[in-house]
């Protein structure tokens, strides 16, 4: 049982005294009280070992020559236990054999005092350790932060990287596929100005032909619809090139410190048309909301497109409300766009990400938008959220950095 | 008199499809895909319309329209082009082009008007020649 414990107060240090004798621990306990050290004590090395689980001490004092377990056996326990390993060891012992402090070094220890010790040196070689051990602390804490950092920023490179690599790929492909394209498209016009030299020669023919080819009907009525056929098939070709252009940057982003409120206001007019019938829309802006580092024209496409869908999705609603609210959380602004529509079946969440991706009927809409949207939020530093109940509604969160000013707040 | 149009574009079906529709419609039509080819062509056979794409491996099609434009002022030459740059656009206005029409060409129609107005702007010169010349009949200025 401990001897003595007293009430540890903020930012004091832990000592935790393990020594099978009594008058070492009032001699430790006097040299080392005063500053603001709590102590604590363990008379054998089984009980200073179950101390040091309770009390998690900063440093511990440990006597060499114990009976039973040494202080080279707790040392051994104590370092081959990764919640304690890193707690320095301060040995004690009546020895002054270079052996023995040799071997108490090697085994772990960061300091050995020969007993009978000099009680200003033991406080400065406690104090010491203490402020090493302290600024080791610091140096974890950093490390962890900058890996944060280094994470963080590594994602964003690689999101970066990936549009990039996705542009010029889908430069070269919206290049390659457009020609094809064109000439189809061009010779079914063609083809369809001929068509309409023939068309009557044919009438004709066939109008004195009676019985004999009994197909020409058929194919006066269908070549049109083969035309119309081809003409459609070429149109949905282009919209999807076209939809891949976004992918693709015309040289340098164009970043600015943008407002965050202009931006939303600017995508909910563009989109007037499509709400203006049945959706009411509810607007909160908090003041004082961060700015952003942005392309403010990538921004409101996201934004344009995450409020379009919504629309969609609240087609059929009898009060459809669209909620959008910006504030302000930690370093970075939040805008929740909300709608009270469709809601999306848990199946598929996790596919509204996937390139071409659509629940919309064939040949509306390209599948596009909210892979590139995406992409285009990582790209900034921020992250897209969503949340979904099947006829109760979506929830979408943009989340984006707040722009770094280089004059000091307030 | 008729219309002569050439048509350049480094991809054969594109200049097969466009040369066979301006037929069609009654100009005598004639394409080319090797750019450097048509520069010879156009100073040793008389052309009123060309017609070329700007993105071209061997050439791009802005120098073939300063050549042309240096040949020969008031041949007017249509752009028409898939994907291309801001920079490139500019000069083609900057060098005289007529206009830019975007690949796929959604409806042939708007590079048949475009070709009606070269046609217009020819046809308003040779009224003013015919004022100036006193009515006497003229062969084509070319």
């Amino acid at each position: 049982m401990a001897v003595e414990v007293d009430e540890p107060k903020i930012n004091e240090h832990k000592i935790l005294v393990i020594d099978d004798s009594i008058i070492e621990h009032k001699v430790l306990g006097s040299c080392l009280r005063g500053e603001n050290y709590v102590c604590h004590y363990a008379k054998s090395g089984p009980e200073g070992i179950e101390l040091v689980g309770q009390v998690q001490p900063d440093i511990i004092i440990l006597d060499i020559m114990m009976p039973g377990m040494s202080g080279y056996d707790v040392c051994d326990v104590l370092k081959s236990d990764s919640n304690y390993s890193g707690i320095p060891i301060i040995f004690i012992s009546a020895s002054e054999e270079t052996c023995d402090k040799v071997k108490a070094l090697e085994l772990g220890g960061v300091d050995f005092i020969t007993k009978p010790f000099d009680k200003t040196e033991i406080k400065a070689r406690v104090n010491t350790h203490l402020r090493i051990k302290s600024l080791e602390n610091q140096m974890r804490e950093h490390m962890d932060n900058l890996e944060l950092m280094v994470e963080d920023r590594t994602k964003q490179l690689i999101a970066q990287d990936r549009m990039a690599q996705i542009g010029v790929l889908s430069a070269g492909v919206a290049h390659e596929i457009n020609n094809p394209t064109a000439f189809i498209r061009g010779n079914i016009q063609t083809f369809s100005r001929f068509w309409e030299d023939l068309e009557p020669v044919l009438k004709t023919y066939q109008q004195h032909q009676e019985g004999e080819s009994h197909m020409i009907p058929f194919i006066l009525d269908e070549i049109p619809k083969i035309i119309d056929g081809i003409e459609e098939g070429t149109s949905r070709i282009h919209k999807i090139v076209n939809g891949l252009k976004s992918f693709v940057h015309g040289g340098e982003s164009q970043k600015a410190i943008t407002s965050v409120d202009e931006m939303v206001q600017s995508s909910l007019d563009l989109c007037h048309n499509i709400l203006k019938n049945n959706v009411k829309v509810d607007l909160t802006i908090n003041n004082d909301l961060y700015s952003v580092d942005v392309d403010h024209q990538k921004i409101e496409q996201v934004l344009i497109n995450i409020i379009t869908n919504a629309a969609h999705a609240m087609e059929k609603k009898k009060n459809a409300r669209l909620i959008l609210d910006c504030h302000n959380h930690c370093d970075e602004i939040n805008i929740v766009i909300k709608d009270n529509g469709c809601g999306i079946p848990e199946e598929m969440m996790h596919k509204i990400w996937d390139p071409f991706y659509t629940t919309k009927p064939v040949g509306k809409g390209t599948g596009l938008g909210m892979s590139i949207s995406r992409g285009i939020i990582e790209e900034h530093g921020g992250r897209i959220d969503l949340t979904s109940e099947i006829n109760k509604g979506t929830t979408f969160i943009i989340r984006l950095p707040k722009a770094q000013t280089l004059e000091k707040e307030g | 008199m008729k219309i002569r149009v050439l048509i350049v574009d480094d991809e054969q079906a594109i200049v097969d499809n466009l040369e066979r529709h301006f037929r069609y419609l009654g100009y005598e039509a004639k394409g080319i895909s090797d750019p450097h080819q048509a520069i010879e062509v156009i100073k040793t056979e008389n052309y009123h319309v060309v017609i070329s794409d700007i993105r071209m491996p061997d050439m791009n099609g802005t120098e073939l329209l300063k050549e042309i434009k240096e040949y020969n002022g008031a041949i007017s030459v249509i752009m028409i082009t898939g994907f291309v740059t801001m920079d490139n656009v500019m000069t083609c206005m900057r060098l005289g082009a007529q206009t830019c029409i975007f690949k796929p060409i959604e409806d042939l129609k708007v590079l048949e008007d475009a070709v009606g107005e070269a046609v217009n702007k020819l046809n308003m010169w040779q009224g003013i020649f015919k004022e100036v010349a006193g009515y006497k009949e003229l062969g084509t200025p070319f």
